[in-house]
């Protein structure tokens, strides 16, 4: 009986199921114009809200499908109909995956064909982000039209539940306790993702067998809720946990052992390069000495965790510093990378900039204190090397996908746009170099750390990664 | 036994809906559950069905615990309800294709002849569907597959003499066929189809009895005096709603028996002129135990 009940909710929702297909195709659309260089802040817009739209149909589908049959109350009609519970809930399962999901896997497909990859990697690309969609969007939206009447409720209870999470969490734990969601704007992000993936699959194993056999609808409600705030709470896991996980988790454990950070004391004062502007901030430049750095490596600051303290003890000042918000109330990207070269030695220096409040760095200009940093350090190795020309260049690169090179509008910089059906190098360092002499400029990293495992996908706008960087 | 309800309570919060209740529906009966608003036979009827689970006790239909229903015994039970809830973007026709497959004996004849003496418009969607017209689809659903059992909550709610005489029209050419356990209001339509009663008050069965043991053992009495006189008290048992008019003496006796009556009446009053006994209806029944429940007596 489930393709006799999938029939029934198709009959009822298909219209929903197209909408959010088209918008999908619509940003698809979007996204394929501005790949091919008709860049504009307003396309960008639209673009973005057409995902949108796609994103919100689709949710919205998932929970029509559920409530076309709904479990909580005493009226409805299928209660008292020879229906299995279990055909039920499978039918519906059913309908999420062939009237929502398939049409939009094979809108990713022709994005993906379209932008010239294999039909093999962009039916692996889309199955990927549709697989990730599944997890993250239509199994909480099921979880929800199981647990409601109409769209109207499920708008206003998905709504509450944020509004709960953001008093919970972002007002509580994070301004109220100090207590940030130190994963978040790390590589190690897919924790939380893995584990709302995980929680979502479970759930709704649970909550569903829950509702549909013994229709325990407060109770799940409450479970539901509380779920959520606890997958919400691994966002907020200390950090050293996050990084000894991630560690742990790396393709080379112990590659990082032989590397030592020192204050280097010889070093000086920090002196403008020749020509820069001053940087209008309250920053500190401290500088560091790395040794034992392999050839052909990079190594990225993920997180220092800051501590001022006076000479007796007394703490002053307690931050991280790899994202900072300056005097001016802008947010800086305070990461740095030591990148070495192939002929490159051991020992590389710099100034890490670490960013203070401008009340506190008043405060502790002219007095002495102490120190202390503790490094959450990523070390890349190299995996392929390659080139193209700076301007109008257009070849597949082994670990971006299909790049690009053109000059910006200024026509200052060289940008360098690719584009790939698989998950991309999340770090690549790019300079223009001149083939007879050698010669290089300062180079471009294009790090967006993501240590996520092969399995996760890419989801916003379309299944495509996309790599875009500028090199002066 | 069709259904057998024993001792079930129900709460919904602090109210206790239902209270020890016990009965029981004979196979082939058509049982009327009556009862004042709020009295728990729609609670009754929905624990049955297992949509809503007791407190404590329990429910049985077709020897099956309420809480085990399953696919078999459904495909053998219909329901009606005053407030069903009918998906509402689907149309008649749409609908009852939809449920076919899931009942094995479901006739396609007999679902032809039930749309159309109910005059129901198979095109039309079923949320643009009048408060009677969906009664009646409701019922145009239950009876296609020859239900053994057909439970009815309130199925006169809200709808028109005309959209009742149909309604009660189609049921009563399978009445025979089935076992029926229906609460309503309207005690006029549904005792021409009654065969056993049960009042339900406050959460509890006050009783339950055949209709035709019912009918004999509840009269309207009329004792017209020579000269005034005065209600005895207490009154004797059985006698509910007695009142005085002048030398006119009138009550419901509720355990009339003949032989006794004229006895009773002499050894109460002086100067009795006459005796009128004449039966009553299950309404005047219904009101008479209502206001005697109301006041304390039973």
């Amino acid at each position: 009986m489930i393709w006799h009940i999938l029939r029934k909710d198709t009959r009822l929702v298909w219209w929903l199921a197209a909408m959010a297909a088209a918008a999908q195709a619509c940003a698809a659309l979007v996204a394929r114009i501005i790949d091919g260089g008709r860049q504009s802040l307003q396309l960008h817009l639209v673009g973005d809200m057409l995902a949108a739209v796609a994103v919100f149909s689709f949710a919205m589908a998932v929970v029509a499908v559920m409530q076309q049959d709904p479990v909580p109350g005493t009226r409805q009609d299928w209660l008292v109909r020879p229906i299995r519970r279990s055909d039920l809930v499978l039918a519906k399962l059913a309908a999420v995956l062939l009237l929502l999901q398939l049409p939009m896997w094979v809108v990713d497909v022709g994005v993906g064909l379209v932008h010239g990859f294999g039909l093999t990697a962009a039916m692996l690309s889309a199955g990927s982000r549709t697989l990730q969609m599944f997890c993250e969007l239509a199994l909480p939206a099921m979880l929800i039209g199981a647990v409601t009447r109409t769209v109207g409720e499920a708008v206003i209870m998905a709504v509450a539940c944020l509004l709960l999470y953001m008093m919970l969490f972002v007002v509580g734990l994070s301004l109220l306790l100090g207590i940030k969601a130190t994963i978040m704007d790390s590589g190690s992000h897919w924790m939380f993702t893995a584990a709302f993936d995980l929680a979502a699959l479970l759930g709704t194993a649970l909550l569903l067998r829950l509702q549909y056999s013994s229709r325990r609808t407060l109770l799940a409600r409450w479970l539901l809720v509380g779920g959520g705030a606890a997958i919400v709470g691994i966002a907020f896991m200390p950090w050293p946990l996050a990084f000894s996980m991630q560690s742990a988790l790396a393709p080379l454990p112990a590659a990082a052992r032989p590397i030592d950070v020192t204050y280097n004391s010889h070093a000086g004062r920090f002196q403008l390069p020749l020509g820069a502007l001053p940087v209008l901030s309250s920053a500190l430049q401290l500088p560091l000495e790395f040794t034992g750095l392999p050839a052909d490596s990079l190594v990225m600051m993920d997180r220092a965790d800051v501590r001022i303290s006076a000479p007796d003890g007394t703490l002053l000042y307690k931050g991280t510093s790899h994202v900072s918000v300056d005097g001016q109330g802008s947010i800086l990207w305070a990461r740095f990378w030591v990148r070495t070269g192939p002929g490159d030695g051991p020992v590389h220096a710099l100034y890490q900039r670490i960013y203070l409040p401008p009340e506190v760095y008043a405060q502790l200009a002219h007095r002495e204190v102490r120190l202390a940093v503790d490094y959450s350090l990523t070390l890349f190795g190299q995996a392929t090397r390659d080139a193209l020309p700076a301007v109008a260049g257009n070849k597949r690169l082994a670990d971006l996908g299909q790049c690009r090179t053109s000059v910006d509008a200024e026509g200052d910089d060289v940008v360098l746009e690719c584009w790939s059906a698989t998950r991309p190098s999340s770090c690549a360092t790019a300079y223009l170099e001149e083939p007879g002499t050698g010669a290089r400029d300062f180079a471009a990293y294009l790090c967006m750390p993501d240590y996520s495992p092969a399995l996760f996908g890419q989801v916003w706008p379309d299944a495509i990664y996309r790599t875009r960087g500028e090199v002066q | 036994m069709t259904i057998e309800v024993e001792n079930l309570y129900r709460d919904f919060g602090r109210h206790e809906a239902l209270r020890g209740l016990s009965l029981t529906v004979p196979r082939g009966s058509a049982y009327a559950l009556i009862g004042a608003n709020g009295a728990g036979k729609t609670t009754t009827i929905k624990t049955v069905m297992n949509i809503i689970t007791p407190t404590r006790g329990s429910t049985r239909i077709l020897g099956v615990d309420s809480r085990s229903l399953g696919v078999a015994q459904l495909q053998r039970i219909g329901y009606v309800s005053e407030n069903q809830e009918l998906p509402r973007r689907l149309t008649v026709a749409q609908y009852l294709e939809y449920l076919r497959p899931f009942y094995p004996s479901w006739d396609r004849e007999l679902e032809r002849s039930v749309l159309g003496e109910l005059r129901l418009p198979a095109d039309r969607r079923m949320g643009d569907l009048s408060h009677g017209m969906r009664i009646k689809m409701a019922l145009a659903c239950a009876l296609p597959f020859r239900p053994e059992v057909l439970i009815l909550d309130e199925p006169f709610s809200g709808l028109d003499s005309l959209v009742r005489d149909e309604f009660m029209a189609r049921l009563l050419q399978q009445a025979g066929e089935m076992t029926i356990l229906i609460s309503s209001h309207e005690l006029s339509e549904i005792e021409g189809i009654t065969t056993h009663v049960g009042f339900i008050d406050q959460g509890r069965l006050l009783f339950q009895e055949s209709m035709s043991e019912l009918s004999d053992r509840f009269r309207q009495v009329r004792i017209t005096l020579s000269a005034p006189g005065r209600v005895p008290e207490p009154t004797p048992p059985g006698w509910l709603d007695t009142s005085l008019a002048g030398n006119v003496v009138s009550f419901v006796d509720s355990q009339f028996t003949e032989a006794t009556l004229a006895a009773s009446v002499a050894a109460l009053f002086h100067g009795v002129r006459s005796i009128d006994v004449q039966p009553i209806d299950l309404r005047a029944i219904f009101t008479t135990l209502a206001r005697a429940a109301r006041g304390g007596t039973s």
